[in-house]
């Protein structure tokens, strides 16, 4: 990628974004202006003020701290997710990519398979046979995530490996695995890592939709998604039950794809 | 009769505007083109040949610009035009043929839309059978044979020689004044080379176009252009009938590239001086460097005790390592260890064919094979350097691959002597893993083979660095972080080989396509086409005296 | 010929996989369905006439292949949240998800292919770098979020449409039309954002080519060199691209029926998990998958006929 004016400034903008909403997670982690699950029927749908910075919600919960909760769920949720997807999908592409042959064939018409079904839906289905929840929502997308990532790393392997520095190896005497980890990984530290974010966007919105459907986070824990659902029919009456946790999704999609752009 | 220039460049300089300075390609240059000359434009890859010919054509991309001086056509200043007249001119009036055929043409348009599009730009009044007529002529006359069925075919279809010569139809059609060719024969064989170039000057004399011929290979020059100029880091060095610059070269840097060739005079020259000068004027020479591949480092070299043959592959190399290796284990290949049977021998190989199985992507299909190789014998005797000539697709890559191992499909006999021989590729950007620091790639081998502590192993690579003269500092630096100031020239390269040679006690396998660098390094030859080696001599012998048809030909190709 | 052939052979045995695994995902995996949908408290004797009836103690492949018959003669069982056939449900709420998708892709379109084109020609320029902050956003809303944006501010700031009154295609066509824009747009904008930039540097790629060079030096012009060359070949990846969206698209949009309370496919597949109501989602699942699957099938034919490379002889 070119160093442009342009680029350097997407990825300052990036980096200040995205710290921007970390600090609410981080702060998060050690205090909340109120208990995020404590209703108070007496402060019901207020609007932002100085002692509700983001005002409240229909319970009375001070949607601040939701939001602080909310996104460090949101957050952990989209790097398990991705940590997931990642580390299996790189190995499957990996060996593929690297072997070829027919179980290569299979094994990627089945990849392609899924790869070309909206992840919602693929979420969906997992969903509906395990059950809805946080850790299987993890579970769930994670596995959903595995063809993206193989699909990549394997087609990086299939050109890197008829690279002459590969041969080369393989005339000094070093085994497979050792090729495929040690020397040829770290080649495609690039890619991953593009990957990777693409997936953790792709992850904080599906974490959301999913939670937004009442299939992800379960009441009464905060998620951003599962905010905005919760918001819906009372928009209206009090909107920064839903503008601020959308916001907060927003802010840290935009922040990391223009990290990315670099 | 006076001819005048049609074209004159005067106190031309191009630069790159980057962040408030300005970086000089070409320097204030000046010179004519007359009328239905031939000139030729030789220097070395950044020399600003190609920059010149881009600013006639008004083609400079977007950060470069001429600073000053005017180019002047049929009276007119071409730097002064405005897009659209200059759109008028380019095609109808000046044409330009590149470098490289296989993207120089729209994959998804036939060709004969392209060279098509030609007239519809310039003669819009044709009729569309007319243009077709024109088309399949000036096909015709670029040396293509079955035009009607080439007018409807994609570039793809098509081999490298068939491609130029559609570019060449193009260039042509609209009979323009003036041809700049930039490099039009490097990416082509040696043989297809020759072709071309008698095409371009069949052209010329028929149709009166007067040609700029730019190239780095002095060969390509002397063979078809009146007039040359030399050009060295933007500024033209030396001018005038190209007769007199070769037989007389005025300055210094001519010379150079001069000793860099191996002219039949020559060769009979250096018989009778004194060995020592040819090993000299080899030293000085900076043969043009056109792959433009960096050698940064080398990797490890192995100690003098084991007498490893090393196979190398063409230029800019860098030389791998290794203690010591299991005998390879093919399938039909006996690769013994050679029992003391012939002392001077160190590899030999006997009547080798190697199969290329075609990868069908089904599932159930058997692998077609295809033999390229076939019956290949050579051998490599100790300490000598052994040549593998031949144009691409000959086979010698293959040879090489199936001599370290790397190719499955083989039978016949691979023998050698104490271990298995190290390969050197051809690409030193790809042979080296850019994603780790030169130390890493310098310890592999160690750690692969086992038997030495961390430290032992630190020790080695420092040991290294310096014999091939790399500081202690490139340790830590990763490929992409080598670039710029270590170019180092093919002639460093060879001279570096020849060095490790004497030290470690080598012997190598060369294999090149350029017949120059093969003549500077080998011993001996063998001539690969086809897959078969058709003649195998000393040096002196092939070059002097060449047995076989192909030998001959190939000869041919050097001035 | 024989390359499609092949690949017509691939589409149906696909077809047919992905039918079998939705059978199974759904009839098997899940455990008894009879038990689910009588209840834990349910006696044995009750469960097992439900079995019965439900066809349960046959053998699996047998059940697939009487399902995989039913589903040919349009016969896709029944409902367990409303006790109607499950036919009469989809075709209720067909014509909503098509229409939405339809008018999805016409936005889609519309909005990224000649912004695409645009800032690639200005690449750098002012124009590039504000469509290039238009994408980034659209790409970075999640799309219900988008959704709710979009309703937030035409629906309860402008008032232009009221949100939630979906009115019905049957009743007034035009209405409808002008509630569905909508979440079309909802729907399009992130999708137009993916394409737009996916055009975007397809196209600056093609110009950096050696053949835009031949073209310029032939004397062409730089809008010529753009329409006569360049976009021909940089389409090509882009083609697949939007083929893969149209095919979200047709999917159905779940998250957007949701959030403007259409009463599509969509949002009847979500209901149905979570009522468990596995003979909708088998369905709903078979007809995204068969969509999915054709639209590949269609994009790799038309790639043979664009692209002069891939071409067998």
């Amino acid at each position: 990628m070119k160093k442009t004016k342009t680029n350097n400034l997407n990825f300052i903008i990036g980096i200040a974004i995205i710290s921007f909403v970390l600090l609410f997670i981080i702060v998060g982690l050690f205090y909340t202006p109120y208990d995020p699950n404590g209703m108070d029927v007496t402060a019901k749908n207020m609007a932002p003020s100085l002692s509700h910075p983001f005002g409240t919600d229909n319970f009375g919960r001070d949607v601040l701290s939701r939001v602080m909760e909310g996104g460090r769920t949101t957050f952990f949720v989209a790097l398990s997710t991705v940590a997931i997807g990642a580390s299996f999908g790189t190995l499957l592409g990996a060996f593929t990519g690297y072997y070829g042959g027919w179980l290569d064939e299979i094994l990627m018409r089945i990849n392609d398979g899924l790869a070309s079904f909206p992840s919602i839906l693929l979420a969906l289905i997992v969903v509906s046979l395990i059950g809805p929840g946080k850790y299987n929502i993890i579970v769930a997308l994670g596995i959903i995530f595995i063809p993206s990532f193989a699909r990549v790393i394997r087609s990086e392997y299939i050109t890197l490996k008829e690279r002459d520095f590969v041969k080369n190896a393989k005339l000094m005497g070093a085994s497979d695995l050792r090729i495929m980890f040690v020397h040829i990984l770290p080649n495609t530290k690039a890619i991953l890592l593009s990957t990777i974010t693409i997936g953790f966007n792709n992850a904080v919105i599906a974490e959301a939709g999913m939670s937004y459907l009442q299939l992800g986070v379960q009441p009464p824990d905060p998620s951003l998604g599962r905010m905005l659902a919760e918001a819906g029919s009372y928009m209206f009456m009090s909107p920064w039950c839903a503008i601020f946790p959308g916001i907060m999704i927003v802010l840290t999609v935009i922040g990391i794809s223009l990290i990315n752009e670099r | 009769m006076v001819n005048h220039p049609i074209i004159k460049v005067e106190d031309v300089t191009i630069g790159f505007n980057h962040k408030g300075n300005t970086n000089k390609v070409v320097d204030k240059i000046s010179f004519e083109l007359e009328e239905g000359e031939i000139l030729g434009i030789v220097g070395e890859s950044g020399s600003g040949k190609t920059m010149t010919a881009l600013a006639i054509m008004g083609l400079l991309s977007r950060d470069a610009e001429v600073l000053e001086g005017s180019i002047l056509f049929d009276h007119k200043d071409l730097l002064k035009l405005k897009q659209e007249e200059l759109r008028k001119i380019n095609g109808s009036m000046i044409s330009m043929i590149f470098q490289e055929p296989m993207t120089s043409l729209n994959p998804v348009i036939t060709i004969g839309h392209q060279v098509e599009e030609m007239l519809l730009l310039h003669e819009p009044g044709l009729h569309s059978s007319e243009r077709k007529n024109r088309i399949l002529e000036a096909l015709q006359e670029a040396g293509l044979k079955e035009v009607e069925l080439l007018y409807h075919k994609y570039p793809h279809q098509l081999s490298g020689g068939m491609r130029q010569r559609v570019m060449i139809a193009m260039a042509m059609i609209c009979n323009p004044k003036v041809l700049i060719a930039d490099e039009p024969t490097t990416a082509l064989d040696v043989t297809i080379q020759a072709k071309i170039l008698k095409l371009i000057k069949k052209l010329n004399k028929d149709y009166g176009t007067s040609v700029i011929l730019i190239s780095h290979d002095l060969g390509v020059i002397k063979s078809i252009c009146k007039k040359a100029l030399v050009m060295e880091g933007g500024k033209i060095v030396e001018q005038g009938l190209v007769e007199d610059i070769f037989s007389n070269p005025g300055k210094d840097y001519t010379k150079k590239l001069l000793a860099a060739m191996p002219t039949r005079d020559k060769m009979i020259v250096n018989d009778e001086i004194n060995k020592k000068s040819v090993i000299e004027s080899d030293r000085n020479s900076e043969i043009e460097d056109s792959e433009k591949s960096e050698i940064e480092n080398d990797k490890n070299l192995e100690n003098k005790d084991n007498k490893k043959p090393i196979i190398e592959s063409n230029r800019n190399s860098e030389i791998g390592d290794n203690k010591k290796y299991e005998i390879v284990d093919n399938k039909n290949v006996e690769s013994e260890v050679l029992q003391n049977s012939d002392k001077n021998i160190i590899l030999e190989v006997k009547d080798l064919d190697v199969f290329y199985g075609e990868n069908t992507k089904k599932i159930f299909s058997k692998r077609k094979l295809k033999k390229v190789l076939n019956k290949v014998s050579l051998s490599v005797k100790h300490g000598e350097i052994l040549g593998i000539v031949g144009e691409s697709g000959s086979g010698k890559s293959t040879l090489a691959k199936a001599i370290t191992g790397l190719v499955k499909d083989v039978s016949g006999e691979i023998k050698f002597k104490d271990i298995k021989p190290q390969m050197v590729f051809q690409d030193p950007y790809g042979s080296l893993n850019p994603a780790k620091k030169v130390s890493w790639i310098l310890e592999e081998p160690l750690k692969l083979v086992g038997g030495y502590t961390k430290a032992e192993r630190k020790e080695k690579v420092l040991q290294i660095l310096k014999e091939v003269d790399l500081g202690e500092k490139y340790k830590d630096r990763y490929l992409s972080q080598l670039s710029g100031g270590q170019r180092q020239r093919v002639a460093q390269i060879l001279e570096l080989l020849k060095k490790l040679r004497v030290e470690h006690d080598l012997s190598y396998l060369f294999i090149s396509h350029d017949l120059n660098v093969i003549y500077q390094m080998c011993d001996r030859v063998c001539v690969m086409y086809q897959g078969e080696i058709v003649e195998t001599a000393t040096i002196d012998k092939l070059f002097k005296q060449p047995n076989h048809p192909y030998s001959k030909k190939l000869l041919e190709t050097i001035v | 010929m024989g390359y499609t052939l092949k690949k017509i052979l691939t589409l149906v045995i696909t077809l047919i996989m992905v039918s079998f695994f939705t059978f199974i995902a759904f009839q098997v995996i899940p455990g008894d369905s009879a038990t689910t949908q009588l209840g834990i408290n349910a006696t044995k004797e009750n469960v097992e006439a439900l079995r019965e009836t439900m066809n349960l103690n046959e053998n699996v492949m047998v059940r697939y292949v009487k399902w995989l018959g039913n589903v040919f003669t349009g016969d896709f069982g029944t409902s367990s949240q409303y006790g109607v056939p499950v036919s009469s449900l989809i075709l209720e709420r067909m014509p909503v998800t098509i229409w939405l998708a339809v008018l999805s892709i016409l936005f889609i379109v519309i909005l990224s292919i000649p912004l695409g084109i645009i800032a690639a020609k200005k690449e750098g320029g002012a124009l590039d770098r504000i469509i290039s902050f238009f994408t980034h956003t659209g790409m970075g809303i999640p799309p219900f979020f988008l959704g709710i944006i979009i309703t937030i501010i035409f629906g309860f700031i402008l008032k232009w449409f009221t949100p939630g009154r979906y009115v019905d295609p049957k009743e007034n066509f035009a209405l409808f039309l002008g509630y569905m824009i909508y979440p079309a747009l909802a729907n399009a904008i992130p999708k137009a954002a993916m394409v737009l930039k996916f055009l975007r540097s397809s196209i600056i790629r093609q110009l950096q080519m050696d053949y835009v060079r031949t073209a310029r030096s032939k004397g062409n012009l730089e809008n010529a060199i753009l329409y006569r060359h360049v976009l021909k070949n940089a389409f090509i990846p882009v083609l697949t691209f939007i083929a893969m969206i149209i095919a979200e698209t047709l999917a159905g949009s779940i998250m957007i029926e949701q959030v403007f309370s259409l009463p599509g496919l969509g949002r009847l597949l979500v209901m149905a998990i979570s009522n468990r109501d596995y003979a909708v989602v088998q369905i709903i699942v078979l007809y995204i998958a068969a969509i999915i699957v054709v639209i590949n099938f269609i994009v790799d034919v038309l790639y043979q006929w664009i692209d002069p490379r891939v071409r067998v002889k």
